[in-house]
């Protein structure tokens, strides 16, 4: 629908060398506003999303071209694949970053340097260039080289010791969400750093620790031991300022309504609702301390009255009464759900073995300039010509000859299935808008 | 990193933000990397100044803890947008601004003759950015929503949790932290475009939008290939993942690699003699460990409680493994690479003391991220600005604050 239009960072070169989640979704974005945006990989140490067996049919094997987390984090990416132990691959790789604005890479603390591809190599090649190197910890410091994957960042940030209920285990996201934290971050970074260098011409490099990066969306956390040494610990859904806030459960299994009420007016409504008009004239409730200390009765009341109702329609309820509320979403309810079609929040992309997919759209609707994904993730090396002859400039000998020493891996290409078009499996027996 | 004299790297930008709760964190990260962020309050000062905890438990306007921290380096100025000539201060405001952040309900600032079109009119550079809990368009536009209903909305509340409870959100206020990331970043894409061009535009962002795009790793795309519901019990693609109780607390696990799995069990066998664990049935890809979690999970926890969290992290990551203590916010606050790195820094609040604040989310070493600037008091900056920098008289400011404009 957006196919011809102008983006907004058309003007953009973008190189990554990445593994995972918060690299990769950095390129994701700036490729999805227009920039050209190259992936380097190599088959010698795969990311672990191509590792894919779809567990609807493990017999098929490791089939990259399927994995989801492939199409939705690599969208609108040329890929190419290099065997950075070999020179030439070093050499192919830094001539491509002298024609690059940004260079990201998120191997671990120290990697990059190594293989003669750190910022002091590159700035000397290319002074206007920005970098970022994400990572666990940062570049510096006593846990620079230690592993850790998102939700171990999760527990070191102090948010799993804030998340779960009071009775219950520290809880870790499902999300792996200080990868998109931090991607999201780098992000902001990156774009700061073009700013930066539109006004004084020059480059620089970026170091974010994915602990620090997390830490920062928690700083509430830290203040309240800081100012009042108390650590807030795990406190379910409990709010300082609204009584009722929770989640009750509604009509079929495992399904709820999340419920806020802010101040006493939307308390006299809620009892409307509820049809305990009792409680209105209750003094004691009118007060959100008044209602804590009787959150027990308060609860068990909403949730008689939820539990008769899906969770649609008990937002419909609520809200139509001037309460917030809304329906607990699940995966399958995000692609049906009404709103989200609206704001056309599932983009129909190119894939290449299935001929199309939905992926999540990015959130900013743009008036003059639309993102859009042109492609879903592809096979590993299957740009490989586009991004060394046309983009790079190399004749057909050293193109060849590079491919045949192995320093441009060769792509997956003789792993592919048949293309099959057909769709996702998801949506075959389904209608859908595109 | 900072040096003195250095800007920010968005020094010489001015955004309005008119101030919310919402998008107070995105405006933040934009004040923090040099921006000038005018704060747009009505005469009492905004609402999330009064949200608890306080400092010294003190309710003051200055002491809301999620003021304090989401207010860094932003200047404030009050408004009566009820008073036609306050509607005309925010105008001329706006006039010098780069970015216009509109945080008020989808088509309030509409209806004071504010839209962002009349905006853009006056000045063709600026970015507006509208920034709602459901956008401008949409059968929910007009739903009334907090960040927990957004995490519901966005898919991240379902998949939080323990397996057999009710799903449970992610502290604080994280569906407003996700949202401002890509407040701050969509409108730094849009400002590189209107330099490049002279053609400011309109972002609509939604938190419910934003939420959802932070669930790719068990949200729709996933969904479509394997028809797999993501639920609350483990379910990352590895395994053995998550808190294991420790004997003085807790650890957090993640074996991603079979090599990693292969340490693990060993390590697991030669602990508590039991070489079950080792069976050729676990080894291989993640999808064998995957599908026997709980047996998995049982070898591990019998495991884990003979150590404490701090041993586990130590003898661990000795063995290459992601093991992980989990820390409540003094340990944290104490951690030493976070230390090393000088993570958390001292800011002066005026009248009050000294507070440590969690720091920057990244480190630019070319140009300064910094917390130099206290936070405001409701309308502390009115004069400096009007008078200052748009040119009023201070008969004009007293006139005005008489009348109840400003």
């Amino acid at each position: 629908m957006n196919g011809n239009r102008t983006r907004a960072l058309e003007n953009l070169k973008v190189l990554e060398f990445t593994i995972g989640g918060a690299g990769p979704w950095i390129g994701r974005i700036l490729a999805y506003h227009g920039a050209t945006t190259i992936r380097i990989e190599s088959r010698h140490s795969p990311d672990v999303i191509r590792t894919y067996v779809p567990p609807h049919d493990r017999k098929q094997g490791v089939q990259p071209d399927l994995s989801p987390w492939l199409a939705e984090w690599h969208g609108g990416k040329l890929h190419a694949a290099l065997d950075l132990r070999k020179p030439k691959a070093v050499e192919l790789a830094k001539r491509l970053a002298a024609q690059a604005d940004i260079v990201i890479e998120n191997f671990k603390a120290g990697t990059i340097d190594r293989l003669g591809l750190g910022y002091n190599c590159l700035r000397k090649l290319n002074p206007r260039l920005i970098m970022i190197s994400l990572s666990g910890f940062g570049q510096t410091g006593p846990y620079k080289e230690f592993i850790a994957w998102g939700p171990n960042i999760e527990s070191l940030a102090g948010m799993s010791s804030v998340t779960g209920y009071p009775d219950g285990p520290p809880v870790e996201s499902a999300l792996a969400y200080a990868d998109w934290i931090a991607g999201g971050h780098g992000l902001v970074a990156v774009l700061a750093a073009v700013h930066n260098r539109e006004r004084t011409g020059e480059g620089q490099y970026i170091d974010l620790s994915l602990l620090e990066s997390l830490a920062a969306t928690h700083g509430e956390v830290f203040l309240e031991y800081a100012a009042n040494g108390r650590d807030p610990g795990r406190n379910g859904n409990d709010s300082p300022i609204m009584v009722p806030h929770d989640v009750y459960p509604c009509a079929g299994e495992d399904r709820w309504v999340a419920i806020a009420v802010r101040d006493t007016e939307e308390w006299y409504r809620l009892c409307e609702l509820l049809d305990r008009k009792d409680w209105i004239l209750d003094q004691r409730l009118s007060t959100r301390e008044g209602r804590r200390a009787q959150i027990g009765i308060i609860d068990s009341v909403i949730a008689d009255w939820s539990r008769l109702r899906t969770p649609d329609h008990a937002m419909h309820d609520l809200q139509t009464a001037g309460i917030p509320a809304g329906a607990v979403r699940k995966s399958p309810d995000l692609l049906t759900d009404p709103h989200l079609q609206a704001r056309q929040q599932h983009e129909r992309a190119p894939h290449l073995r299935l001929g199309w997919t939905l992926v999540n759209a990015f959130p900013g609707i743009f008036s003059a300039t639309p993102g859009r994904t042109d492609r879903t993730g592809a096979n590993l090396g299957e740009d490989n010509r586009r991004v060394f002859c046309e983009l790079l400039g190399m004749d057909e000998a050293e193109y060849g000859a590079a491919c045949a020493e192995g320093a441009i891996e060769s792509s997956d290409l003789t792993n592919r299935r048949p293309e099959e078009r057909v769709g996702p499996r998801g949506l075959r027996s389904q209608e859908v808008k595109g | 990193m900072t040096v003195e004299g250095q800007r920010g790297p968005l020094a010489g930008r001015r955004v309005i933000e008119m101030a919310s709760v919402r998008s107070s964190y995105c405006g933040k990260l934009l004040a923090d990397l040099g921006a000038d962020v005018l704060l747009v309050e009505p005469p009492q000062g905004d609402a999330s100044r009064r949200i608890p905890p306080f400092w010294f438990d003190s309710p003051e306007p200055t002491r809301s803890l999620h003021f304090l921290y989401n207010n860094t380096n932003k200047r404030s100025i009050t408004l009566n947008l009820a008073h036609q000539e306050g509607r005309e201060l925010l105008l001329r405001l706006a006039t010098t601004a780069d970015l216009f952040i509109d945080s008020l309900s989808p088509g309030r600032l509409h209806s004071f003759g504010l839209g962002t079109e009349a905006l853009r009119a006056l000045r063709p550079k600026l970015v507006t950015l509208s920034f709602t809990h459901f956008g401008e368009n949409g059968p929910y536009r007009d739903y009334i929503a907090t960040d927990l209903i957004s995490q519901a909305m966005g898919g991240v509340l379902y998949v939080t949790g323990e397996p057999g409870r009710a799903p449970v959100r992610l502290s604080g206020l994280q569906a407003y932290k996700m949202a401002g990331i890509f407040g701050a970043a969509d409108s730094l894409i849009a400002l590189l475009y209107a330099d490049r061009t002279g053609e400011g535009q309109h972002i609509d962002l939604s938190v419910q939008d934003a939420v959802h795009a932070f669930t790719s790793l068990v949200g729709v795309s996933k969904h479509l290939d394997d028809g797999v519901v993501p639920g609350r019990s483990k379910q990352m693609p590895n395994h053995p993942s998550g808190t294991y109780p420790t004997s003085d607390g807790w650890v957090s696990i993640m074996i991603a690699r079979p090599k990693h799995w292969d340490v693990l069990a060993a390590w697991i066998a030669e602990v508590t003699g039991d070489e079950a664990v080792l069976d050729p049935m676990f080894q291989g890809p993640p999808i064998n460990r995957v599908m026997n979690r709980d047996v998995i999970d049982a070898y591990v926890t019998a495991f884990t409680v003979r150590f404490t969290k701090a041993e586990l992290f130590r003898e661990g990551q000795q063995r290459h493994l992601a093991f992980t203590p989990v820390n409540p916010a003094a340990e944290v606050m104490r951690d030493e690479q976070l230390k090393a790195r000088n993570y958390f820094i001292d800011v002066e609040q005026r009248g009050i003391g000294q507070l440590q604040m969690a720091g920057a989310p990244y480190q630019l070493h070319g140009a300064p991220w910094r917390l130099t600037s206290r936070v405001p008091r409701p309308g502390e900056h009115t004069e400096q600005i009007l008078v200052g920098e748009l040119g009023f008289s201070q008969l004009d400011l007293q006139d005005l604050a008489g009348r109840g404009v400003v």
